[in-house]
């Protein structure tokens, strides 16, 4: 049976540093990588931290993201994400391999921040991101702040603020499969995996919360 | 709302949502970020001393905040350890300018039976040797300014200090 790799998001440079300039694409995930992985993992699992670091060095920007679009606080985000990667450490030897290490320690990440938000009972202030700056040259963007309504004064910056608090308003659950498939790109099997639930439950959720979305930002996408 | 507009609405709120990709740490922020995970995981194995520390900066917010800007600006960072380093230097340099050297001390009173050197010291108990001067009792500085020689010389019947004998016998006053 010949299995059909997931779509996946990489970020426009591993390493984060300068020029990592555009937004997230999507790539397959080759059978080559999954292969190499499976050996860092088990290098990893028989206490070998360069390889562990090596695993941290791959998903970090894609846990980071995942775990600051559903905080949309940069240093909760900053803390959970090491958080999560140390649990990871310390749950390798559980990692029988059904599936993918990056689903694996996806679901580690998005455990961690769902306990997180359910008990940060008194929210903590937004703490947003600077935008990259070619966002002012992505074409789908510009045309959402260039056509003639209330939107069309508002610079990305306040965008970008007006989307963080509709997802703020948003369920845990909601919120992450907006960000999971509409921000990261992962497909609803991928996602299906992550918040172990089923394909179905993953289409409807994000149909719901697409909808609340909408609804908060009538005005932006008029 | 129609199903078009509707679709219509989701592809422009999709379109939004591209936006939420732009977001980006500062560009330095992935460089470390693992070895600090690892440095973590080791002092997690061997107990580290720090913990409380990292505990303490990751659950206080506005230090949180504060200690990824000094991490993030070396130029911050350098100005603060400046100022701490010359606060320092002022706190000693203060300290050292108002330790008083000079302090003389006063005689309170003459002391009864200083007529009568030869007095025995059970009668001359220390508490009457010190009459209030009338110089302290209008003063208004709490702190007691004594000049004159040391206190003990003028104190009648205290026994000089004398060698304690070989055979270890006490000593007796003069």
């Amino acid at each position: 049976m010949i299995s059909v790799p997931a779509i996946m998001t990489e970020p426009a440079s591993e390493q984060g540093g300068k020029g990592s300039a555009s937004a997230e694409t999507i790539r397959p995930a080759g059978s080559i990588d999954r292969a190499e992985e499976q050996l860092i993992v088990r290098r990893a699992q028989k206490g070998d931290l360069a390889a562990y670091d090596e695993l941290v060095r791959r998903y970090q920007e894609r846990i980071y993201a995942t775990i600051y679009h559903m905080t949309s606080n940069h240093e909760d985000a900053n803390d959970l994400a090491q958080e999560s990667f140390i649990k990871g450490y310390q749950a390798l030897k559980s990692f029988k391999g059904g599936s993918s290490f990056y689903t694996w320690l996806y679901r580690i990440a998005v455990n961690k921040t769902i306990n997180f938000l359910k008990q940060r009972k008194n929210r903590a202030g937004m703490s947003l991101n600077d935008l990259d700056f070619n966002a002012e040259k992505d074409p789908d963007l510009v045309a959402l702040i260039s056509d003639k309504t209330p939107r069309r004064d508002a610079a990305l910056g306040e965008l970008q603020k007006k989307l963080n608090e509709a997802m703020q308003k948003l369920s845990e659950p909601h919120r992450l499969v907006v960000t999971l498939h509409d921000v990261q790109g992962l497909a609803h099997e991928e996602i299906a995996e992550i918040m172990e639930c089923n394909v179905g439950t993953v289409r409807s959720r994000l149909f719901y919360a697409r909808q609340q979305l909408q609804g908060y930002l009538l005005d932006y996408l008029k | 709302m129609n199903a078009e507009d509707q679709n219509q609405d989701f592809e422009k709120l999709q379109h939004l949502l591209k936006l939420k990709r732009y977001e980006k740490p500062h560009p330095r922020y992935f460089n470390d970020f693992s070895s600090q995970v690892v440095s973590r995981i080791r002092a997690g194995r061997t107990g580290s001393r720090f913990e409380a520390v990292d505990n303490l900066i990751s659950r206080t917010p506005w230090l949180r905040r504060l200690w990824r800007t000094v991490e993030t600006q070396p130029a911050l960072s350098g100005a603060l350890a400046a100022v701490a380093c010359g606060l320092m230097v002022a706190g000693v340099f203060l300290m050292e300018t108002t330790t008083p050297t000079n302090l003389n001390f006063t005689a309170i009173g003459e002391p009864p039976g200083a007529e009568n050197p030869g007095s025995d010291f059970a009668t001359a108990p220390l508490g009457n040797n010190f009459a209030v001067s009338p110089q302290l009792v209008s003063s208004t500085n709490t702190a007691a300014v004594l000049t004159g020689p040391n206190l003990f010389d003028r104190m009648p019947g205290l026994p000089a200090i004398q060698p304690t004998p070989a055979a270890g016998l006490p000593l007796r006053p003069k």
